[in-house]
């Protein structure tokens, strides 16, 4: 606290008034003084104040700084996303084939909602819409028009004739909603590959798109990633393939009759499924949601390649040969003997058709002996047998992208005793999907290598441990060779290109009772080609084909049903993959010029 | 002297406080020709992919194995098979060719 000192202290005034100095120059020396130190003050208080709006300058001209040096160096997309405007489409990724075509892209549309709040005259919108849309419930419609609600959708997808129609009504109550929905423009092919999507979480001005099945559903997740910027999600499948063999196979299956009918083209090395048909189909544009239930066989959403699975009757024979050939317990040369019908293992096995004593184990699988592979099967044992099946990956779900796969399991015997191993050996107790034995005659042919099949186009693949040995997988080719050149499937033959395979007619199993039905057969075809070099396996199988031809008594088994039409499959197929036909004679063609 | 100082510091001042405007302006500008042609981009895109899905509905099998057939009087399309095939030993070129070679 300052002390103020008076400006005519009594003590000096005395004292100067003694000395004889005059008084009034201590009040001037005095308030000289009380100046001085006031000027003092001020000024201090002064420098404080400006050396704080100094520093707050300064610091405003540093943020200042900052900021613009922050603006400068910042990326030029950190802006564009600023002023980028939010657009619907491409909300979910194309997906397309092997060779680059739209098998799923996307298209803007507009879907109807209503506001019935706002409705003037709902009977009458409710009577026009009906004309517009005839699949709608008018009832309901009009229940929910006049009722409480004050929003409901009335259609997901309308066409711009559609939308114009709604216009004319001029009812102010209905509204649009802008949309994106798929569009696969190759209609039925390739449907149960690509499966569907649905609408989730609807609102007036967006909808999510979801997968609800096949592809669409197990890379959900990728198709829709947006930080995937529209990539593209490129399939193994080729669709002109996949068109080629939907086609025969359709017309095939209405020739023949049969119940459905399914086929893959699997790549033996690298697992591409290059086409997958089922058939009965269905239009993913417009795919109707109905339950499998029990009759799912003949429902046009079941996916028979990989979600049905059947006893694929004489297919399976080349199993327990190429174990046996393995083991080195035979060679393809190795006479058996065959009796027409004899126990093996304690199980009663028939072979009605041949009369010879014995069969190399070539013919055994040429002319299909169930006595000669049942004699096999006994040969190498049960767990030899359960070895090979479970390499072959015929106990586990495929490892395949489709969401439907996943859960199916062959079906096996809870208890694998004997009898299992001398029916299983030529088909019977053991169900598997097509596309399982389609994977199994893959690792057989190419050299023993196991296969991992894939829906994805893969540019490079590793190939898988070894299964069997290459001399066996050789061995294997031309054994399947002879089945096409003089056994059950001569009718496989093809001009151009070597085909080799097994064909299997199993019965089915009757229905609400025990024991196989004879009339109710699963013929299939088991193929693969060109022999030398095996590049493609071909499976078609056909569910309880009947096929005249003119004859009295109809055709069921695989050689009159499946054989001929994968002939005929491949001879359109191998030039559209690419294959080199081989050429038996050197015929002089003449070349105009 | 210290006159001529201040009046040019603020000179300088109201100098770079217009150049700042100016680029200021400028930035405006340029985000706002930007954000057209994003949206004019977006336009593009939207349109392209229709187009490609037009496209693609176009070249469907279905229609394009139906085309094959209605015009198969005039342009005879078949099937390729391997009897389009034929090997290189096979060929014989015609005489006129092979004179004028000579």
């Amino acid at each position: 606290m300052m002390v103020r000192v008076p400006l005519r202290p009594l003590a000096q005034i005395l004292t100067a008034r003694d000395s004889g100095d005059n008084p009034d120059d201590i009040e001037k020396q005095n308030v000289n003084q009380r100046y001085i130190t006031y000027t003092d003050l001020t000024q201090k208080r002064a420098e404080r104040r400006l050396f704080f709006v100094g520093i707050m300058f300064l610091v405003s001209f540093a943020l200042v700084c900052a900021r613009m040096t922050v603006m400068a160096s910042s990326e030029v997309s950190a802006i564009l996303t600023e002023v980028s405007t939010t657009k619907l489409i491409s909300q979910r990724s194309n997906i397309l084939d092997r060779n680059g075509n739209i098998l799923a892209t996307n298209l803007p549309t507009i879907a109807l909602y209503a506001r019935p709040q706002v409705m003037i005259r709902p009977k009458l919108a409710v009577k026009k819409l009906i004309k517009i849309f005839p699949n709608l419930d008018a009832k309901k419609m009009l229940d929910d028009f006049t009722g409480k609600k004050t929003f409901l959708w009335v259609k997901d997808k309308l066409s711009p004739e559609q939308q114009q129609a709604v216009h004319e009504i001029g009812e102010p109550g209905l509204m649009y909603g802008p949309r994106e929905m798929r569009l696969y423009p190759n209609g039925r092919f390739a449907s149960h590959v690509l499966g569907g999507t649905r609408f989730n979480n609807q609102s007036s001005t967006n909808a999510d798109m979801v997968g609800s099945a096949g592809i669409e559903a197990s890379f959900d997740s990728f198709l829709s990633d947006r930080s995937q910027q529209g990539k593209a999600l490129q399939l193994s499948l080729d669709l002109s393939v996949q068109a080629a063999v939907e086609n025969i196979l359709g017309g095939s299956m209405d020739v023949m009759r049969a119940k459905g009918a399914t086929s893959i083209v699997l790549d033996v090395i690298t697992g591409e499924i290059i086409a997958m048909v089922s058939l009965p189909d269905f239009d993913p544009n417009n795919r109707q949601l109905v339950p499998l239930g029990k009759e799912a066989n003949s429902n046009p959403l079941f996916n028979r390649a990989v979600q049905g699975v059947y006893e694929l009757g004489s297919t399976y024979k080349i199993f327990t040969v190429a174990k046996a050939l393995d083991l080195g317990l035979v060679d393809p040369e190795t006479e058996i003997e065959v009796f027409r019908k004899t126990k093996i293992l304690g199980t009663d096995v028939r072979d009605d058709h041949y009369k010879v004593p014995k069969l190399s184990v070539t013919d055994i699988i040429a002319k299909s002996s169930n006595v000669g592979t049942a004699t096999l099967a006994s040969k190498i044992g049960r767990n030899n047998q359960i070895t090979m099946l479970n390499d072959l990956g015929l106990f586990h779900p495929t490892e395949i992208e489709l969401i439907e796969a996943k859960s199916i399991t062959p079906l096996r015997p809870k208890k694998w005793i004997d009898s299992s191993t001398v029916t299983i050996s030529y088909g019977y107790g053991l169900s598997i999907s097509p596309l399982h034995l389609a994977i199994a005659y893959a690792t057989l042919v190419n050299g023993g290598y196991k296969v991992t099949p894939t829906i994805l186009k893969q540019n490079n693949k590793d190939l898988g441990r070894r299964i069997i040995s290459e001399g066996t997988s050789n061995h294997l080719r031309e054994i399947l060779r002879s089945v096409v050149q003089r056994g059950t499937a001569t009718l496989g033959n093809v001009e151009g290109y070597e085909v080799g395979g097994k064909t299997g007619t199993a019965n089915k199993q009757k229905i609400g009772a025990k024991g196989y039905d004879n009339d109710r057969v699963v013929s299939t075809f088991a193929s693969f080609f060109p022999v030398k070099s095996p590049r493609y396996v071909l499976v078609v199988s056909f569910d309880e084909p009947s096929y005249r031809g003119g004859k009295e008594k109809s055709e069921r088994s695989a050689g009159w049903t499946a054989v001929p039409v994968s002939a005929e499959i491949i001879k359109r197929i191998a030039p559209l993959l690419n294959l080199r036909p081989s050429f038996d004679s050197d015929q002089v063609v003449q070349i105009a010029r | 002297m210290r006159l001529i100082f201040y009046s040019f510091s603020l000179i300088s001042v109201m100098f770079l406080a217009y150049l700042a405007n100016l680029e200021s302006v400028k930035t405006k500008a340029t985000m706002h020709s930007a954000k057209l042609l994003r949206t004019e981009v977006g336009e593009l895109k939207e349109e392209l992919n229709v187009l490609n899905a037009e496209w693609a509905y176009l070249n469907r099998p279905d229609r394009l194995i139906d085309l094959v057939k209605w015009n198969y009087k005039e342009l005879k399309l078949m099937p390729i098979s391997a009897k389009n095939f034929k090997s290189i030993k096979s060929l014989q070129f015609s005489q006129s060719l092979e004179k004028k070679e000579q």
